[in-house]
């Protein structure tokens, strides 16, 4: 079974060698968001995530190539990593279903009333997911952690949005040399081993700690 | 396997719980107990917020970014009246004055402006919906430049094909003529002489005062070989030995080796005898060179000679 | 409008049609069209077609700055200097002496300090309704001018001037030659931003050096002129010619048949009036003939 096949604990995410990080893909066509525990997704986070498929919201297919990475967050533990994750997958729950017309009532639309889009581009998904991603860290209280965007301008306005709410938090910009497209796994993978040395250190220096205290 | 859910018609009644039946013990209290895995939930009070829009004032442009080029001044749009509109084009004759590089140079100055002026357009057709033309009128002038430069280099190529037609029934006369008036010129004015035999060598046979312009073909060794003979002719009334070469290889040099060791010496009586010395020993060797070989053999040298002089500036530069 | 047709022809060619009008109801169409725009866009006289605008001082004749007398109309008489030239209607726009009108405005165009919706705006006059004024010298009195009318100018030859920057012809009188009316000084400009200095412009740096040596190196010849261009071999290929001569169209089934025929007939041999035929035809004729008269 691929790791991505089902939800993962905390447990199981230390002990299988990924990094405390949750992933956000963005679809090229048509906007939409996946959030995933790893760098790879499957069919079990689109189902997870469009619960309510519509004709404007549809549940996209898992080709590869539609799909780029959007943002990668590092986080100080692995039950913070699975927490973001559920108020992630919580917060599209509330979007789809639980909030809808609050929801709604905050895209924008076209003349006729419907969210704005351009053939099938609808490009508040992917900002409602940036929202929706402060949103899950800001009500988990993390307090360290870092984002790597795809760009700059992918992070909204920082002075605005994210300054005044998660002020601890580091924003990073994924590597752009070279065929970023093709190269998205082997850098993605490059990134969790960085976070995973980076926790084991963290890890390692609180053990430390302790034993001194203790 | 046996369910213990069957039973007869009345066990449910018989087995309800009744406010009179006793409570069930509580289970025994289990020594080791394995936790639960999961144990985070989400948070409880996430609520739906806003789409934070993605921002371009996070992304600050180098000022040498190269698509800078098709802006002016980094302005999005010129206003009609920043426009150049009374300027020209060059005309046609203005462009014949103008050398191969100046030339070359223009053109992509009108390039990268009608580059400039392209975008503009296309904005002001496509984005604003206007039917304005101002853009497009100065480039139409700009684009005449451009057809005006191609136009006046394929006319100097006829010119030259023309000439080349034309020069040659009349290349032998002239080279006589010249060569008369070269060897009646007295000694005072050797000078000029031979300033007048490098114009000649370069107009007739293309070969360069810079020895690594050139390349050699059939031309420049042809020139190479009528440039020795005039050389030697002209010092041969002067020295013995050099008429005596020049009578020993019958009034003209035709072997390359040798109208090259004449050809690169200085233009004095002395350099010029040094050099019959060389080409006598060469002779002496027995050393010739095939006709059928003889320009790889020229390129030879001339590559040798130049990397020579190069060695010699660095030296005398350092 | 696509907005993309400065890039693409598609199209174009329907659009030409629907561009152009029918002539029958061209005079029709102005009509309606005067009838439905504001008085303030409204030209006083009527605008031309592209191809009949003025190109050249030539054709306009008079230029800013020239003083002209007005020859029909209310204003008969003035005297009055050229402001701009109306290139929309072939014009001359005249300063405050000349034709005025006075129009309403909407709201939403007024310029700034502006406080009346009636606003005056100078009428553009025809060349034909202006002759040139100029002063000349008077014969009757030495040394003095006069101001006269010309009534039409003819050009006889031209001039480099260096104020207007190009060839300008000299502006004679019609009917007296010799009098040469120069033309007026036009306002000061800077040069464009994409002008040349002259001495660059005109300093030469081309040279013939060599026969031997072409001035263009090689592979800038590729990019001037296309050295296989059919249109300089001279020869026809065979594609070329089959290109050119039409194809042979095919028979019909009908056709075929009639050829076939035709050659059927052309096969049989012809017959010849024998003898004994020509005495029969001989007497049946003087049979008939008999009996009949």
């Amino acid at each position: 079974m691929v790791a991505a096949a089902r939800f993962r604990t905390a447990q199981w995410l230390a002990k299988a060698g990924f990094a405390p990080q949750v992933f956000l893909f963005r679809n090229l066509e048509s906007g939409q968001v996946i959030y995933s525990q790893f760098p790879v997704f499957a069919q079990h986070q689109i189902d997870a995530l469009f619960k309510r498929p519509n004709w404007e919201n549809k549940k996209p297919s898992t080709r590869r190539d539609i799909w780029r990475c959007m943002a990668v967050v590092d986080l100080p533990s692995y039950e913070q990593g699975v927490r973001i994750y559920q108020n992630l997958c919580r917060l599209r729950y509330l979007r789809d279903v639980g909030d809808l017309k609050k929801a709604d009532s905050l895209r924008k639309k076209n003349e006729d009333g419907h969210v704005w889009y351009s053939a099938q581009f609808r490009p508040t998904y992917t900002q409602e997911a940036v929202a929706d991603l402060r949103e899950a860290l800001t009500k988990a209280e993390v307090s360290q952690g870092e984002i790597h965007w795809e760009n700059e301008w992918r992070m909204g306005d920082v002075e605005q949005h994210w300054t005044p709410v998660l002020p601890q938090l580091k924003h990073s910009i994924l590597t752009r040399v070279g065929n970023g497209a093709r190269e998205e796994s082997a850098i993605l993978r490059e990134l969790g081993e960085r976070a995973r040395k980076a926790f084991a250190k963290l890890r390692a220096q609180e053990t430390a700690a302790g034993e001194l205290s203790v | 396997m046996l369910s213990l859910k069957r039973g007869l018609h009345s066990t449910a009644q018989a087995c309800a719980r009744t406010k009179y039946t006793k409570p069930k013990p509580k289970p025994r209290s289990r020594p080791n107990v394995r936790p639960p895995t999961q144990t985070t939930h989400h948070s409880k009070n996430l609520s739906v917020t806003a789409p934070i829009p993605p921002a371009a004032s996070n992304i600050v442009t180098p000022d040498d970014h190269p698509l800078w080029q098709f802006f002016s001044d980094k302005k999005y749009l010129r206003k009609f009246d920043e426009l150049d509109n009374d300027s020209r084009a060059w005309t046609i004759p203005e462009l014949r004055r103008k050398s191969f590089d100046d030339l070359h140079s223009l053109w992509y100055t009108c390039l990268r402006e009608r580059n400039v002026l392209a975008r503009e357009n296309h904005l002001l057709k496509n984005d604003m919906g206007s039917n304005q033309d101002s853009y497009e009128a100065v480039a139409e002038k700009i684009r005449t430049t451009m057809w005006r430069i191609r136009h006046v280099l394929s006319e100097r190529d006829w010119a030259f094909q023309r000439a080349g037609q034309e020069l040659g029934s009349q290349k032998e006369l002239f080279l006589k003529e010249f060569e008369h008036d070269f060897l009646e010129a007295p000694a005072a004015e050797d000078e000029e002489s031979f300033e007048k035999l490098a114009r000649l060598q370069h107009s007739v046979f293309g070969i360069s005062e810079y020895i690594d312009e050139n390349t050699v073909d059939r031309a420049f060794v042809d020139g190479m070989k009528y440039v020795a003979t005039l050389k030697l002719k002209k010092f041969a009334g002067r020295q013995q030995e050099i008429q005596s070469l020049l009578e020993e290889s019958e009034q003209s040099i035709s072997d390359a080796g040798e109208a090259f060791v004449l050809f690169t010496a200085e233009n004095t009586e002395i350099a010029v005898k040094e050099a019959c010395d060389v080409v006598r020993e060469l002779r002496g060797k027995n050393n010739s060179v095939s006709r059928y070989d003889e320009l790889d053999t020229v390129a030879d040298y001339v590559k040798q000679l130049a990397a020579t002089q190069v060695d010699k500036t660095s030296t005398t530069v350092a | 409008m696509s907005g993309y047709q400065h890039l693409s022809k598609a199209g174009s060619r329907f659009l030409k049609q629907v561009e152009a009008r029918p002539k029958h109801l061209v005079d029709h169409f102005k009509k309606f069209e005067e009838k439905s725009m504001p008085s303030f866009l409204v030209p006083s006289i009527p605008r031309v077609e592209d191809h009949e605008k003025f190109q050249t001082a030539r054709d306009w004749k008079y230029m800013p700055g020239d003083r002209v007398v007005v020859t029909k109309g209310k204003w008969k008489g003035q005297v009055c200097v050229i402001q701009q030239l109306d290139r929309e209607t072939n014009g001359f726009v005249l300063d405050e002496n000349g034709p005025t009108k006075t129009v309403p405005v909407p709201k939403q165009f007024w310029s700034e300090g502006q406080n009346s919706h009636m606003v005056t705006f100078p009428m553009a006059v025809a060349q034909k309704d202006v002759k040139l004024v100029a002063d000349i010298d008077d014969p009757a009195v030495s040394g003095a001018t006069k101001t006269v009318a010309v009534r039409d100018i003819v050009y006889r030859g031209s001039y480099y001037d260096s104020e207007y920057k190009k060839m300008m012809p000299y502006r004679c009188v019609s009917g007296q030659e010799d009098l040469v009316i120069p033309w007026p000084k036009p306002e000061a400009k800077p040069d464009g931003s994409l002008a040349t200095a002259p001495e660059v412009a005109r300093e030469q740096t081309f040279w013939v050096s060599s026969i031997a040596q072409n001035p263009i190196p090689q592979g800038a010849l590729l990019t001037v002129r296309n050295p296989k261009s059919k249109f300089r071999r001279g020869t026809l290929s065979a594609s070329d010619i089959a290109k050119l001569v039409a194809p042979k169209m095919p028979l019909s089934e009908t056709k075929k048949a009639y050829v076939a025929e035709r050659k059927e007939q052309a096969s049989v041999p012809k017959r010849k009036l024998s003898e004994q035929d020509k005495e029969l035809i001989g007497n049946k004729i003087f049979e008939h003939l008999s009996k009949n008269l």
